[in-house]
Order: C-alpha cells, then sequence, then structure tokens
C-alpha cells in the first residue's frame, strides 16, 4: 500500500477556501494537483445534478415498496411444489406400496399365482431384457414427477406474466 | 397451482403476507429517505448518466435496502449499507443495458443540448465526459469522496472494497480523471 501526500488534506481545505498558502508545494506534488484539479470539478457536481430533479415522495416510495414485498412473498409462498417435495412424494408412495405388497394377503395370492403361472418365463425375459426392465422402472417413477415438474414449471411462467 | 388450506383456513400464501416485514416502519423510512434519497440519486444519475433511468434505480435501491434483514448500528452503517445497494444497483442496470446503452457521455450532453436536463457549464459536461471515461468503480469512488465528501471507511463500505485498499485505488483514480479532465481543457 501506498502512503499518500502528508499535505493532501490541508491542500484540498486550502483549494476549497481559495487560499494560496499551498501554491509552493502545488507546483511540486503532483498528487496534490491531482487531487485539486479532480475536487474542483466535481465539488458542487452534486448540486448540478440535483438541479431539476423531482424524486418521488417518500410515501409512494414505501407504498411501492409494500406492495411488491407483498406480491413477491404471496408469489414464493403460492409457488407449486419444489423438486424435494416431489422426491418425498414418491418415496412416501413407495413405502406404501412396499407396505401394502408386505402385508396384503390377497396381494400375496396373486403374486404367488403370477409367479408359479409365469415365473419362469418372466425371469427369462428379464434376463434376457434387464436394461429394458430398469428402464421401464425408472419411466414409472420419473415420468410423474417429470410430468409434474413440467405442468408446475408452466403455470409458474403464466403467472409471473 | 397448489394453494393448499395449512392452518384455521389460512392458505400459506396468506401467512406470507402477514410475515412481509420490512427493516423499519413507514416512519422511520421516511426520515431516512428525506435524508438520503437526494444523494443516493444523484450518485445513480451520476453512475449511470442517465437521469430516468436514475429514478427507477432509487426506487430498487430504496426496495433492497427494505427486504435486506441486516441489522445496523447506526444510521451511518445503514447509510453505507444504502450506497453499497445503491452502487450493487446500477451495475446491474449497466450489465443489463450494456450491449445496447453503455455509458455515454455524448448522450448526456445531448440530453442537455436539447434542453431535456437543467443548463449545465462547460465545466459540467467537461466533468462528465471525463467520468465516462473512468471504470464503474472509479466514477463511484470519485463521486463519493470529492461530490458527496464521504470518508474512506464509507467509500469503502459503499464500493465493497478492503479499507486498506481504497487508498492507492482512489490515487490512481484521481491521477487518472486528473489527466482526463487536463485533456479535455
Ligand atoms: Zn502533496
Amino acid at each position: 500500500m501506498r502512503n499518500e501526500c502528508a499535505h493532501l488534506e490541508e491542500v484540498l481545505l486550502a483549494a476549497r477556501t481559495g487560499s494560496r498558502e499551498w501554491d509552493g508545494h502545488l507546483a511540486e506534488c503532483a498528487e496534490c494537483r491531482d487531487a485539486v484539479a479532480v475536487a474542483a470539478a466535481l465539488e458542487g457536481a452534486r448540486d448540478e445534478v440535483l438541479a431539476g430533479a423531482a424524486l418521488p415522495d417518500a410515501g409512494i416510495v414505501w407504498r411501492r415498496a409494500q406492495f411488491r414485498a407483498r406480491r413477491e412473498a404471496i408469489q414464493a409462498a403460492g409457488r407449486p411444489i419444489t423438486v424435494a417435495q416431489v422426491v418425498a412424494f414418491a418415496v412416501a408412495m413407495g413405502l406404501v406400496g412396499a407396505c401394502v405388497g408386505a402385508t396384503s394377503e390377497s396381494f400375496q395370492a396373486v403374486l404367488a399365482w403370477v409367479s408359479g403361472h409365469w415365473g419362469t418365463a418372466f425371469r427369462a425375459a428379464i434376463a434376457d431384457h434387464w436394461m429394458l426392465a430398469v428402464g421401464a422402472v425408472a419411466a414409472m417413477v420419473a415420468l410423474p414427477g417429470a410430468i409434474y415438474a413440467l405442468v408446475t414449471a408452466l403455470s409458474g411462467q403464466g403467472a409471473r406474466r | 397451482m397448489l394453494r393448499e388450506t395449512t392452518y384455521n383456513g389460512l392458505t400459506r400464501a396468506d401467512m406470507a403476507v402477514d410475515a412481509v416485514e420490512l427493516v423499519m416502519d413507514e416512519e422511520a423510512f421516511r426520515g431516512f429517505y428525506e435524508r438520503n434519497a437526494r444523494s443516493v440519486w444523484a450518485y445513480l444519475a451520476r453512475l449511470t448518466g442517465d437521469r430516468q433511468l436514475a429514478d427507477d434505480l432509487l426506487q430498487e435501491t430504496f426496495y433492497r435496502f427494505l427486504r435486506a434483514s441486516a441489522v445496523h448500528e447506526s444510521d451511518t452503517h445503514r447509510r453505507n449499507s444504502l450506497y453499497l445497494i445503491a452502487t450493487n444497483v446500477a451495475r446491474d442496470a449497466r450489465r443489463r443495458r450494456a450491449v445496447r446503452m453503455p455509458y455515454s457521455a455524448s448522450a448526456e450532453v445531448e440530453q442537455h443540448r436539447v434542453g431535456e436536463g437543467p443548463a449545465v457549464s462547460e465545466k459540467s459536461l467537461d466533468l462528465t465526459r471525463a467520468l465516462a471515461e473512468l471504470k464503474p468503480r472509479e466514477r463511484a469512488m470519485l463521486w463519493l469522496a470529492y461530490a458527496e465528501g464521504a470518508t474512506h471507511e464509507e467509500i469503502a463500505a459503499a464500493v465493497g472494497v478492503r479499507p486498506s485498499s481504497l487508498k492507492s485505488l482512489l490515487f490512481r483514480a484521481r491521477r487518472k480523471m486528473a489527466a482526463l479532465l487536463g485533456g479535455a481543457r
């Protein structure tokens, strides 16, 4: 870090009051000369920019902020289910399915009948086309979620318009 | 769209509306706005070179300030954080319109000539041209230092740099602008 000229503040103050006390220093110190030139250019610039500017009343700015905050809160709260909620829903449905499968007698009976009659052929098909089977299961799990995400994204776009 | 009922017949949206909180109440806001709005507007107008855009950005700046959940120790801290927001808001606006309309001295000069803005001196036009040549951060630092009379700590907070780096950044910006002003004379 560099050190600025030790007289800078005094020189600027003198320049502001029209004093010529530091003229000798200014002739030798480029840093102070730059600062005086920049300060002279910017001094009064704020008032000049503000001349003729009509700023909105504080009450208007406040009410607009309130209105926008409420609108954004409504949008945020009404925003449909997030990805996390979709995953939670899928997991819950899987658990329900597993419980029904494990406990329901009629379901077990149907399963036994299917595996008795078709089990051999089914197992052979799975062995030959296991990638297809994995894909089908994945699609069954993912498709409802994907459709839901698409629909909610579209309705979200509609709401923002 | 899901609008499920959650509690006592209220939807989640209703509950969120009740929960909207701004960082201060209306009366405190009025005082804060009266003290700072003109300076912040002038700052935005000079950073962007566009008086109409400054109107919109002023609203945006105060809105972001009100929505921020920052706790401020003093009015000075509140003011510094307002300027930091204004700096970012102006930067965002500049990025959005970077291709369409960069900060342009000629646009501002033309605006004055055709009578849209107030009458300005040659000195002010030189200043506008010089500011246009600076980087946005240099423009912000110099404006705060010499048009607003802000302290180094305030400037560092407003433009988001370390206070220890400010002196050398300010030195370089000042030297560059002095050279530009020298060229304009
Ligand atoms: Zn010096």
